[in-house]
């Protein structure tokens, strides 16, 4: 189903959520860290929950310091980075995940995103102190990954998000038509709400 | 599986489709010339696009210029909307953490920490940082680290970056910026029987089939445009 919504803010769209529903958010690559933010502030501020922020397509460092340039507090927010950081940051040593093969070595970006190593991760939490999960963005995954193994995911994302009764909310990046993605995402009855360029140019 | 990439419009008349649309977003591009031959011009050019496109732009100057001073030079541009200056093309000036008050081993965080914090603050789509070189100057052996760490910061900030500057004498291109972008582009103002000519050459843009070879280059009132084809 399509949220169709008419406002021309992007606060009034994010109100539009339950934080215990899933929905997939489509916007502009242009405005991820405006959706982020706003998403955030909405979830961690106002309604006073705990999320999961899975990180595939940036390191979550960035997501973590426009929130904190904004006064949003991140001790209710868990970071899960499922990429590498490759700038040499030498203030300190970063407490995110990194995804090790078997002898100890950081895999490379498309490694991960081939060997699903994803799904596995998100596999193993207990997510007991979490109430939504949050995905930025499954159009990345998508470009590493084909139509089935994306199905796949989604389906374990659905399933762990209902078995533990928590919210679920993905991004995906609204840059190029995806017919197969958007007639999956319906077929698996998640929300989907399309949000306008306009909205964040107020 | 192939990726199909967001490009944005450059604002160059005649460019965007020498290169499948635009430039990648996100991306760095360098964009390399001698002084006089239009970097600034194809900066700002590129920033008022994105402004009446609905995108922020950053404009970071390393050379101590205040914002009216540059506004003076290019209003008389057709494409400059100076109500747009100040509200979706931020003008930050990053001279004064050049200067000695900053002790050498400092000015590497510093400049880092005030480039970033701006981006954080801002949230823009376009950057340009103008010109990059003169960062070497200040750095000098941390330099190539520095903009290898900017150019992948910049990345994962969302935004497409032009990174201008000048070349040494013998050089095409300034090489510690070249090896971190996703494109090179080269602006030449070169001698030709009685007096110069511009030219523009897409040496690189990755993932991008772009048309190669010198092409000429106009200066009016509407800024820059691509003659593609004459060379």
């Amino acid at each position: 189903m399509i949220l169709n919504h008419g406002s021309s803010r992007i606060e009034e769209y994010l109100e539009l959520l339950n934080p215990s529903s899933e929905y997939l958010l489509s916007f502009s690559p242009f405005f991820i860290n405006h959706v982020s933010v706003e998403l955030m502030t909405d979830m961690l501020v106002n309604r006073k929950k705990a999320v999961l922020y899975i990180c595939v397509g940036r390191p979550h460092i960035f997501v973590q310091k426009i929130l904190m340039n904004r006064g949003v507090s991140t001790r209710s927010i868990h970071f899960m980075d499922m990429v590498l950081y490759v700038c040499r940051d030498s203030s300190k040593p970063s407490s995110s995940k990194i995804i090790l093969d078997e002898n100890g070595s950081p895999l490379e970006i498309p490694t991960i995103f081939k060997l699903f190593k994803v799904d596995q991760e998100i596999d193993r939490l207990s997510l007991d102190d979490v109430d939504l999960l949050v995905l930025d963005n499954l159009s990345e995954l998508r470009t590493y990954n084909n139509d089935d193994q994306i199905r796949r995911f989604m389906e374990l994302l659905l399933r762990i998000s209902r078995e533990k009764g928590k919210g679920l909310v993905i991004f995906h990046l609204n840059n190029r038509p995806d017919n197969g993605l958007r007639n999956l995402i319906e077929s698996m009855n998640i929300e989907v709400l399309e949000i306008p360029n306009e909205v964040f140019q107020g | 599986m192939e990726e199909d990439f967001l490009r944005i419009n450059t604002g160059i008349p005649g460019l965007d489709g020498m290169i499948e649309g635009g430039f990648p977003f996100p991306s760095t591009i360098l964009l390399a010339g001698e002084s006089g031959c239009g970097k600034t011009t194809f900066c700002l050019q590129f920033l008022s696009e994105g402004a009446r496109r609905g995108e922020r732009g950053l404009f970071f100057t390393t050379l101590s210029e205040p914002a009216n001073w540059m506004l003076r030079f290019t209003s008389r541009f057709k494409f400059v909307d100076r109500e747009a200056i100040g509200r979706d093309i931020i003008y930050f000036d990053l001279g004064p953490y050049f200067k000695t008050r900053y002790p050498p081993e400092d000015r590497y965080e510093t400049l880092k920490r005030v480039i970033e914090e701006k981006i954080v603050e801002l949230m823009p789509q376009r950057i340009v940082i103008d010109p990059i070189t003169a960062v070497g100057g200040i750095l000098r052996e941390q330099y190539r680290e520095f903009v290898f760490d900017l150019s992948q910061s910049l990345k994962n900030w969302q935004a497409t970056t032009l990174l201008t500057g000048e070349a040494a004498f013998d050089q095409r291109y300034p090489m510690e910026v070249a090896y971190t972008s996703d494109g090179i582009i080269l602006l030449y103002n070169l001698e030709h029987q009685d007096g110069r000519r511009r030219y523009i050459e897409i040496l690189k843009m990755r993932g991008t089939d772009h048309v190669t070879g010198r092409h000429m280059v106009d200066i009016s009132r509407d800024g820059l445009s691509v003659q593609v084809g004459f060379k």
